[in-house]
């Protein structure tokens, strides 16, 4: 596996007006780096609003970021012009979380499919096309693909057009992925198909994906690496396995805390979960952003910022109870 | 126990009219229900949970095809009501309902302390002092701060938003409420706040609850009893512990292992599609995608089978069991 898409010190921080004088920064993406080598999947795992989406646009240079670089494939393509961008725009991807309001519900699942290749110039003739759209199709085991060329959307159930979805990223055989909650709004009995269909054509392809969720548990079995982000911050990064075995940071601790399991005990007992309600990235509280929620805060939490730190090998966090060495 | 059946449902079904034929959300469903219950209803998307919830309080669309059977309710059958005696007798006071997605559709101009306060108003004739007073008093109970009266929904979070739904539902006191997915849109963190809240108002209020998810995890968070539903019908009942712990049917059995978990294997999955209820499947309707599929199940329906009392299952196995 060799490095293909790097963030360095990305910001993201949006103006927005407060009022008629005055603007803030949302500072919805605030420093975070990352690197996803090929074949790999980084999961990355926050609450709504913790800036999973924006800081995905970042990597598939859909935003441009207020400061830090973009690199994919040793190339910076942080000022890159879009006219400069084809080559990139065709080797990453993107699946969104809604393959309700994704597709146009006013074309066919062939049409749908084809589409990429077209804006792409790829296959000259129709016949050629039809042969990448019905590979395609297979490769998300929509079969038999004549079947669903005809297709619309709303024939389709929830699982069928999210497979519709990643075909349509799959078919300019990117090297990059970026699944932005991509299950989502599947029903939940049939998530883990999507996922292992996922993981199945990553190998197969040896493609480099992001899996956003807010779901620890699916990033858990459906990744090699895990990030856990609060308000605009990775705080926690290591193996998946090791984040659930060994969480470090309290954010972390209540995520894993907060998720259900079936057992018919719960009902007996309260759950545990993070105190309050998510905070703003428009007015972050000083120190660790965290401080406001966490039951650990100590006095210099709210006044220094904790850096990421590499406490165990491949095991990093950010708060101020892991002092380092 | 001694405790009385608050809710019987018996034989009920809910058929719509669309353009692909008969639509058949509820078919054949019977359970019951006692005072001081939670009772969770799981199943995929699709498989009439809404319908099912719906049909409870006679709240039906134009496009009504079929509603038959009894759902007697404290004494009451609501099915032989007219829409003038459910709306005075039923809804809000006796059975209220926090409906999927409710939190998305509050009035954005008028403050939430007024909607909560509305149905007493409207249907109780309380005057708006009382109103208020006693909304003030159920958004306490639900967690919300006094100042929070007084705001619009957009200066609201989902959670607390969520909130303002629910203690409307409870402003009327009923017997029971209806929960349908009330907290699938939130975080788990403020997911796992709301259901601390159900957990609490059912200990304190003895507040009885149908609680409709699609994700048996949830369900287990607060159900003393589950039902799982697969194309319109109830496939197994049973308390959460028969259901969690021991499930009898296939689809309770792939239902429970295709949860992630934290600790433990990779998740499974329900293979194939959801059936098309304007057409479901003959004999057992889970038969196309059941791994245990016998041949009588393609073509004989299943009766629903008493594993013990209060536990049945609508399964061909365990028809040679049965005592
Ligand atoms: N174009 C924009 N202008 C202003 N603020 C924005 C913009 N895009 C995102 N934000 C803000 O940035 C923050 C992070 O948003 P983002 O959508 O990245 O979060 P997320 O982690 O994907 O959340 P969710 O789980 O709800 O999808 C939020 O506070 C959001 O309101
Ligand atoms: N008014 C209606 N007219 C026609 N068909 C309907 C109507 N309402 C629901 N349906 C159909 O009835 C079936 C059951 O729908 P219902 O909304 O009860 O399912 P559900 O279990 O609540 O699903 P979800 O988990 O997605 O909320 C579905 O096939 C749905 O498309
Ligand atoms: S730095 Fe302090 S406030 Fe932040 S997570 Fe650690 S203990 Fe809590
Ligand atoms: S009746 Fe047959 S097909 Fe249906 S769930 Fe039981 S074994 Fe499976
Ligand atoms: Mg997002
Ligand atoms: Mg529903």
């Amino acid at each position: 596996m060799t490095g293909l898409l790097k963030l360095q010190d990305v910001k993201m921080y949006f103006r927005v007006r407060k009022g008629f004088f005055r603007s803030v920064d949302v500072k919805a993406v605030d420093g975070v780096s990352i690197s996803l080598k090929r074949g790999e999947t980084l999961a990355l795992v926050g609450e709504s609003g913790s800036g999973k989406t924006t800081l995905a646009r970042v990597s598939l240079r859909l935003l441009k970021p207020t400061s830090g670089r973009i690199l994919f494939d040793g190339k910076d393509i942080t000022d890159t012009p879009e006219k400069e961008l084809r080559w990139f725009r065709r080797r990453a991807q993107a699946i969104f979380q809604d393959p309700y309001s994704s597709l146009d519900p006013f074309m066919t699942v062939r049409q749908l499919v084809e589409e990429p290749l077209i804006l792409h110039k790829i296959g000259s003739v129709s016949d050629e096309r039809l042969e990448l759209v019905v590979r395609a199709l297979e490769d998300v085991k929509l079969t038999p693909a004549e079947e669903f060329l005809g297709k619309y959307p709303h024939m389709l159930s929830g699982g069928q057009r999210q497979r519709v979805g990643i075909a349509r990223a799959l078919i300019l055989k990117p090297e990059y992925i970026a699944a932005d909650e991509p299950v989502s709004m599947v029903d939940a009995s049939s998530r883990a198909e999507i996922l292992y269909l996922m993981r199945e054509l990553q190998e197969k392809h040896d493609i480099a994906f992001l899996y956003i969720t807010h779901d620890i548990a699916t990033a858990r079995h459906f990744s090699d690496k895990l990030a856990v982000m609060h308000l605009g911050k990775i705080v926690e990064f290591s193996e998946p396995a090791e984040i659930v075995e060994n969480p470090l940071h309290p954010y972390t601790q209540a995520l894993i805390d907060a998720v259900p399991e079936p057992d018919p005990a719960n009902r007996f007992r309260e759950r545990k979960s993070v105190m309050g309600e998510p905070l703003s990235p428009a007015n972050p509280p000083s120190g660790c952003n965290f401080h406001p929620r966490c039951p650990y805060a100590m006095e210099k939490c709210s006044k220094q910022t904790p850096p990421l730190i590499e406490i165990k090998q491949g095991h990093y966090v950010a708060c101020h109870l892991y002092p380092g060495k | 126990m001694g405790q009385s059946n608050l809710l019987s449902i018996d034989g009920l079904r809910l058929y719509y009219r669309s353009a692909r034929g008969v639509v058949r959300a509820v078919d054949n469903v019977s359970l019951t229900m006692r005072v001081g219950e939670a009772l969770g209803i799981v199943g995929e998307s699709g498989c009439g949970k809404s319908s099912l919830a719906n049909a409870i309080i006679k709240f039906l669309p134009p496009n009504t095809e079929l509603y038959e059977g009894s759902v007697v309710i404290d004494g009451v059958d609501v099915v032989k009501l007219d829409e003038d005696e459910v709306r005075r007798r039923i809804r809000w006071r006796v059975v209220s309902m926090v409906f999927q997605g409710a939190m998305n559709i509050l009035n954005p101009v008028i403050r939430v302390g007024f909607q909560v306060a509305e149905p007493l108003i409207v249907h109780a004739g309380a005057s708006r002092e009382e109103a208020f007073r006693v909304a003030r008093e159920v958004m306490r109970r639900v967690g919300l701060s006094d100042d929070v009266f007084n705001r619009y929904p957009h200066e609201l979070s989902g959670g607390m938003k969520q909130r303002i739904v629910i203690a409307t539902a409870l402003i009327m006191s009923p017997k029971l409420v209806i929960l349908d997915e009330p907290t699938s849109a939130l975080d788990v963190s403020i997911q796992a706040q709301i259901m601390n809240m159900l957990k609490r108002l059912k200990r304190e209020l003895g507040l009885s609850m149908i609680f409709i998810t699609h994700d048996i995890a949830l369900a287990s968070d607060i159900s003393d009893r589950i039902a799982v539903m697969y194309a319109g019908e109830v496939v197994e009942v049973g308390s959460a512990e028969q259901v969690l712990l021991s499930p009898h049917h296939p689809y309770t059995q792939k239902l429970i292992a295709a949860t992630p978990r934290l600790r433990g294997p990779k998740p499974d999955f329900v293979p194939g599609q959801p059936p098309d209820l304007t057409s479901p499947p003959s004999g057992c309707r889970f038969h196309p995608r059941c791994p245990y599929v016998m041949e009588k199940c393609r073509h004989s329906e299943p009766p629903s089978i008493v594993v013990k009392d209060g536990w049945s299952v609508k399964c061909w196995l365990y028809a040679g069991e049965a005592g």
